[in-house]
């Protein structure tokens, strides 16, 4: 199954949102501070940025709705949904990473190794090896304190 | 003066000194090529053991650390695709692509000269214009930086591929991100969520394995990003840098090295500003035939020079100001008090022979780099050969390890899996890595000095066009846009011309065969 992407389109959404959602969250998250003589505010640049990110965002859209301007990339479903899998992988690895360094990287490793496909048990062994070795330098020659 | 040289000389020429300058090289060029690691955290990691040596010794190991390191940068930028260093991302441009055509010797070649050379360059800088810059430098004040740091952030026009306006998208990302922690000027929080983590902001270099080793490894693993490493195992006889090329690189070598060493001298700037502003210049002068984007020389050999200029010229303001120009050199800075040496106008005149020893080696550690790099090259190269399955499991776990070594926490490791996944979508809508870096790096000098420069000016914007450096460098940055617009006016000809012609040899062909 092949997915088409517009990437103008799909851009140009990507940035009016996010500017969108910081103009909403500028006045919530930062105070105007004590000084206002020169005009320039701790929220000026945020709010530059929040500018800067809708009206390319509409320029994009321009670009791919009115003037008809995009270049559509396919993606490959089969692909994706390995690349989404190993994001997920990495999201559970952020959230285990605190309880244990050395097997949840391992684990993270050995899942990158699958997913990649790789059949030789001995690569396998070598990554987790990288990882002890690793572990040992942290906790040992650099004496981080790490699970 | 030929006093103080000659005893310099004496304290340098000596086992210990030569000895140390090289462990120091090798450390930075391996903590340089892995990335996650640099060399500020090389030097902080072995600055306890340099007490128990001689100052010239104990300083020039932490110095070469330095150097080797942006050697070391280059490696991974051209051999994975992921910078090792900030100062890294720009060879990466060129790098990557000419190393996938299969010529990553004539890449790694192109990088360790053109480093040597900016080295070396950089090394003459610090030594013979040290006071007169130093003088030069002084007069900067806030509203040059940010007059500089928005002549740096017009460089994104030409980073950003295809579509100038996704490139902005990218920039103002990067500028979104180094607003996040406790604003420097105000003390106010800016998007901290009330999560101490984020007060701190976001570290540069978790971002940047995020973007560009974690967004990549997600790449290989969806099968997006392939086979690179079987089109290494191609590369043949053909894969060595000429004397011609080298020829053919030379002027850009020498100016990017001059351009390195200026920004380097000028605290609060840096290698990476230097690289990319070194590369874009060599782009803007690009004859025709060079592909800039595609696997140019001296696309590699631009930055290389730049940030590897920009090495040894940023002791500069340390050494005669006692302004450390970035991180480095404020670590720099404290290896320094720790032997007894302090830094500014005077360190010349107390510590006159030890500090031209420090200088004149610094020229050497360049040489045994060169030395260096040549023989560890092939060690280098063989890491491509690496399976594709296991490097790419190996590096995650590097990254991962890299990450948390930047402040010790796992909050670093959060930041590099979102920006990693951030940037894998950022990439299939092809938005452009590379103005995250420059807004990240640009953006809080430009905003910081922007305030600066209004609080001094009560709030006026003429300020900026009253100081002649400030309006030089303005002036500079409409130059810029204009030749870039123009050349890109030229590029967009030329590629129509080629079709035509093509298109032409196509029609006549086919005559030819009916």
């Amino acid at each position: 199954m092949k997915i088409r992407l517009r990437s103008n389109l799909f851009g140009g959404i990507f940035s009016l949102s996010l500017g969108l959602i910081l103009l909403y969250f500028i006045p919530r998250q930062i105070a105007l501070g004590f000084d206002h003589s020169t005009g320039i505010t701790p929220r000026s640049v945020p709010y530059g940025v929040a500018a800067v990110l809708v009206f390319c965002g509409a320029a994009l859209l321009f670009k791919s709705l009115i003037l008809k301007e995009d270049s559509v990339k396919e993606l490959n479903w089969p692909q994706e949904k390995k690349a989404l899998l190993y994001m997920l992988s990495l999201i559970l690895y952020g959230l285990l990473v605190k309880r244990h360094f050395f097997f949840s990287t391992s684990a993270l490793a050995l899942v990158t190794l699958a997913l990649s496909a790789c059949k030789k048990w001995q690569y396998y062994l070598i990554v987790v090896g990288v990882v002890g070795i690793l572990f040992y330098l942290m906790t040992h020659v650099l004496h981080f304190r790490i699970n | 003066m030929s006093v103080i040289l000659s005893e310099a000389l004496r304290q340098l020429i000596s086992i210990q000194s030569l000895v140390f300058v090289n462990i120091g090289m090798f450390v930075g060029i391996i903590f340089g090529a892995i990335p996650g690691l640099n060399g500020n955290l090389a030097i902080t990691i072995l600055l306890p053991f340099t007490f128990m040596l001689e100052p010239i010794p104990a300083i020039l190991m932490l110095c070469s650390i330095f150097f080797g390191s942006n050697f070391g940068g280059s490696i991974s930028s051209i051999l994975i695709n992921t910078p090792g260093t900030n100062a890294a991302a720009a060879t990466l441009i060129d790098g990557y692509p000419l190393c996938r055509k299969g010529y990553p010797w004539k890449a790694l070649q192109t990088a360790l000269i053109a480093s040597t050379f900016g080295g070396l360059v950089s090394s003459f800088w610090l030594l013979f214009f040290a006071p007169q810059i130093g003088r030069l430098a002084i007069r900067f004040g806030a509203p040059e930086y940010f007059a500089l740091a928005i002549f740096g952030l017009s460089i994104i026009a030409s980073v950003s591929g295809g579509s100038i306006i996704k490139g902005i998208i990218s920039g103002a990302i990067g500028v979104l991100i180094s607003a996040v922690g406790i604003d420097a000027v105000s003390g106010v929080n800016r998007f901290t969520f009330n999560n101490l983590n984020l007060y701190n902001g976001i570290k540069m270099l978790a971002v940047l394995l995020g973007v560009y080793a974690i967004a990549q490894m997600i790449s290989r693993i969806g099968g997006t990003e392939k086979h690179y490493s079987s089109e290494l195992k191609q590369s043949g006889r053909e894969d060595k840098l000429s004397r011609a090329e080298i020829r053919r690189c030379f002027p850009t070598m020498l100016k990017s090295s001059n351009i390195g060493a200026f920004i380097g001298a000028v605290p609060g700037t840096g290698g990476a500003i230097a690289s990319f502003i070194a590369y874009n210049e060599a782009k803007r002068c690009a004859k025709p035939g060079d592909c800039f984007g595609e696997g140019e020389i001296k696309g590699i050999a631009a930055p290389e020079s730049a940030n590897n200029g920009a090495t040894a010229a940023t002791l500069i303001p340390l050494l005669t100001l006692g302004i450390p120009g970035d991180v480095v050199s404020a670590t720099l800075l404290g290896a320094f008090t720790m032997q007894g040496l302090v830094v500014g106008p005077k360190l010349f005149e107390s510590a006159g022979p030890t500090v031209y020893a420090i200088l004149i080696g610094c020229a050497l550690a360049q040489v045994f780099m060169f030395v260096q790099g040549k023989y560890l090259l092939k060690l280098f190269v063989k890491i491509t050969r690496i399976p594709q399955d296991l490097l790419t499991s190996l590096l995650v776990v590097l990254c991962c390890a890299g990450a948390l070594c930047i402040a010790h926490s796992y909050y670093d490791i959060y930041v590099l899996i979102a920006f990693g996944i951030l940037a894998y979508f950022m990439q299939k809508i092809e938005l452009p890595p590379v103005p995250i870096v420059l807004g990240m790096v640009l953006g809080p000098i430009a905003e910081g000095n922007l305030r600066n420069a209004l609080v001094l000016s009560k709030g006026s914007w003429l300020i900026f066009l009253q100081r002649p450096i400030c309006l030089a460098f303005i002036v500079l940055t409409f130059i810029l846009m204009f030749l870039l617009k123009r050349a890109e006016r030229k590029e967009a000809r030329a590629a129509r011309q080629l079709l035509e012609q093509i298109s032409k040899d196509e029609v006549s062909s086919h005559r030819k065969e009916g």
